[in-house]
């Protein structure tokens, strides 16, 4: 008898879990599934901002997407940014945590001051690094000539200008980097340091055995998030580049944006955006089965 | 203690409450009775002069009417995507609209016809020129805008270095400054806005001169032509003797150069930015030292063509007002005010026949045989796609030949995604 109202406790108990699961279900839906379901019909017509009717043209927005070279310039640009930007922030953003991890007042101010490019704008970083970067005008190359040094075309040498974009990437969200890693740092406890210090283990050793396996399914997840989110770079290259010069810099939201609010092509560029989040989900799924196996190999 | 933090709020809300009602009621009181006393309509200029002098007029129009112009201004990069979705959406947020006229076929369905507004006042429309109507503001048979302004592309350059002025071709052009090539110093022949977006015109400019089009006068493409080549060519030399940080300058940056002493030639819009600002001691170091000219002549002269006109969209709130307001702004009489204080060449006969005019720098803007590209539909995907292969040629990435194939099948694809209209031919180039 105790066991059948036990069950019966249990259907109603999920049962009302469900039910108040329900509003949140129902506004994902409406929020992100939505809207996607009716990008996904736009992608398969001819759709232009403007035009009366809409033809169904089946995947041959996808077609075209595929055989354009700024499409396949773009997705280059973009991998060869994202490695870069996010492989450097994430050395830069480790070493970082480990200087401010520490908890003195010194690092509490240090903590502070890192932050700082974090809270700005991309846009604005990109147009503040625009006058700095000017090859005549800016104070980078100024500089330069001080200590001897040539000018350089930061933002008009096609060779050059992608990493002066890494470069304002980097700078910007180095910080974001530290600050996740930092509370992993912190949680290790502190008598695994002692016990291998007490061994005699160099720093190097200490980071390479205890503190680089424990922090490592963290430093995955912020990989992750930088790598979806340096896919998503717009606002630093419009403000600085352009995409340009020639298309040395141009990203794929900017080829999408380019060709949805600028050219009006809604059906082409809809395409566009669902193979970019397919990629994204790709690259999400990546991450995180890499971080299953190593959490697996922690134990 | 609590007590006086109540009398210190209560008095705080007091005063600023007899100050938001004082504020309101002078303004009723200054407005009321007027024929738009009250109402607000909404307008979006291009980031400029041109807004500037359209916020000045506001003045005259509020204290006239009681109506009041709010302005929302966008700079020239992001113009077309916002006039666009505003326009195409359907979207009644605008009550006037400055149009540069290479959008006019694209955004004509999207506006209202100005001819019933024109017939009902006493707006004096036949005092604008033919070459305005047919190159801004008439589209099609639809008066879709009244033109604003009608400036022809010229160069300005440093009196004290070039006497003589612009030689004829490019070639001699090029063979003149090249002493002028001084990077030590910081000191190019040209200042050169060639940024992407911008860089358009250091091709287009010696392609028309050249004798070349993009298209003839059916739409057929002909832009894989000799002149398209040698326009590049040319394109590339002019980078070449600009500052190397060109390729990622606008207007602003290049008026600075120029103004500042650094080049010799300016080829940024002058109205934009010499014209204003040349002779402004605090803002210049070549006060008196510069002329403007047109573009080397080669075989045609023809130069490129900056217009505007000011329309009202179809979903406007307050069409009227919108109209009363336009039909102040672009009188002979603002038209004047607005060459004095901002440099902006009215579309007007009378206003090219005045003595201000002769006396101006400016004069020779009249002289000067300006066109269009396009002015289809097609037209912003057109020039997308040159820019694009013409970027890439400017930093070597493309060659010659590829860049124009790429052009030639941008133009293509332009013109297959939006064909013109039947009948309309090609009038630019």
């Amino acid at each position: 008898m105790l066991i059948v109202r036990r069950i019966h406790q249990n259907r109603t108990d999920k049962i009302i879990s469900w039910l108040f699961l329900l509003p949140v279900f129902v506004v994902l839906v409406a929020a992100a599934f939505i809207p996607l379901g009716y990008g996904l019909g736009l992608s398969l017509t001819n759709y232009t901002l403007g035009q009366a009717h809409a033809q169904f043209i089946g995947l041959g927005n996808y077609i075209e997407l595929f055989k354009s070279q700024l499409f396949q310039q773009s997705v280059r640009n973009n991998v060869l940014f994202a490695v870069m930007a996010v492989g450097v922030e994430m050395i830069f953003g480790t070493i970082l945590a480990m200087i401010i991890s520490e908890d003195s007042q010194l690092n509490r101010l240090a903590t502070t001051i890192v932050l700082i490019p974090m809270v700005i704008a991309p846009v604005a970083a990109g147009i503040l690094f625009r006058m700095m970067l000017d090859q005549q005008y800016g104070v980078v190359d100024y500089l330069l000539t001080l200590v001897g040094l040539p000018r350089v075309g930061w933002l008009s040498d096609y060779h050059v200008a992608i990493y002066s974009i890494v470069m304002v990437d980097v700078w910007e969200f180095t910080p974001y980097v530290a600050i996740l890693v930092v509370s992993s740092i912190k949680a290790i406890p502190k008598s695994f340091i002692e016990a291998a210090v007490v061994d005699g283990a160099s720093l190097g050793r200490i980071f390479r055995r205890i503190i680089l396996p424990i922090v490592s399914p963290v430093l995955v997840v912020v990989a992750m998030i930088r790598f979806i989110d340096a896919f998503k770079v717009f606002g630093t290259v419009y403000t600085m580049t352009q995409g340009g010069p020639g298309n040395s810099t141009l990203m794929l939201p900017n080829y999408i944006y380019e060709e949805g609010v600028n050219l009006f092509r809604v059906g082409f560029s809809s395409a566009s955006a669902f193979v970019f989040i397919l990629a994204m989900f790709l690259v999400a799924f990546v991450f995180i089965r890499l971080r299953t196996v190593m959490l697996r190999r922690l134990g | 203690m609590k007590k006086k933090l109540i009398m210190v709020i209560a008095l705080v809300s007091g005063v600023a409450f007899l100050a938001f009602a004082g504020g309101q009621g002078e303004k009723s009181a200054s407005t009321s009775g007027k024929k738009w006393a009250g109402k607000t309509i909404t307008a979006l200029f291009f980031s400029s002069t041109y807004a500037d002098m359209a916020k000045e007029y506001t003045k005259q129009f509020q204290e006239q009417t009681g109506g009041n112009v709010e302005f929302v201004t966008s700079p020239y990069a992001t113009l077309h995507e916002k006039e666009g979705l505003a326009l195409k959406s359907g979207s009644s947020t605008y009550d006037i609209m400055q149009v540069a006229s290479q959008w006019d076929g694209e955004f004509a369905p999207y506006v209202t016809d100005l001819a019933p507004y024109i017939k009902n006042s006493t707006f004096n429309a036949s005092d604008i020129m033919k070459n305005a109507w047919d190159q801004s503001g008439m589209w099609n048979g639809k008066i879709m805008g009244i033109p604003e302004s009608y400036t022809a592309y010229l160069m300005s350059y440093r009196t004290d270095l070039l006497p003589n002025g612009i030689p004829n071709t490019w070639a001699q052009l090029f063979q003149e400054v090249k002493k002028y090539q001084d990077p030590s110093k910081g000191f190019y022949p040209f200042a050169t806005p060639a940024i992407k977006s911008q860089a358009n015109f250091i091709f287009l400019i010696p392609l028309w001169s050249l004798g070349g089009r993009w298209a003839d006068k059916n739409w057929n493409v002909t832009i894989d032509s000799p002149e398209a080549l040698q326009a590049l060519r040319i394109a590339k030399q002019i980078v070449e003797y600009s500052n190397p940080a060109a390729l990622s300058w606008g207007l602003p940056e290049a008026d600075a150069a120029f103004l500042g002493g650094n080049a010799a030639i300016d080829l940024a819009w002058p109205t934009l930015g010499v014209t204003v600002n040349g002779d402004n001691p605090q803002k210049s170091k070549i006060v008196g030292k510069w002329a403007l000219a047109e573009f080397p002549h080669e075989k045609t002269g023809i130069t490129e063509l900056s217009a505007w006109d000011v329309t009202i969209p179809n979903n406007a709130q307050n069409k009227q007002m919108a109209w009363d307001w336009i039909r102040g702004f672009l009188s002979e009489k603002e038209m004047m005010t607005a060459f004095k204080q901002y440099s902006i060449l009215a579309p007007r006969k009378s206003f090219w026949e005045s003595p201000e005019l002769k006396d101006s720098k400016l004069a020779l803007q009249g002289k000067a045989n300006a066109i269009f590209w396009w002015r289809i539909p097609a037209g912003t995907q057109a020039l997308t796609s040159v820019a694009d292969a013409l970027s890439n040629y400017l930093t070597g990435q493309w060659s010659g030949q590829r860049a124009l194939q790429s052009m030639k099948s941008g133009l293509v694809q332009a013109l297959t995604d939006n064909p013109p209209p039947a009948g309309v031919l090609n009038l630019g180039r």
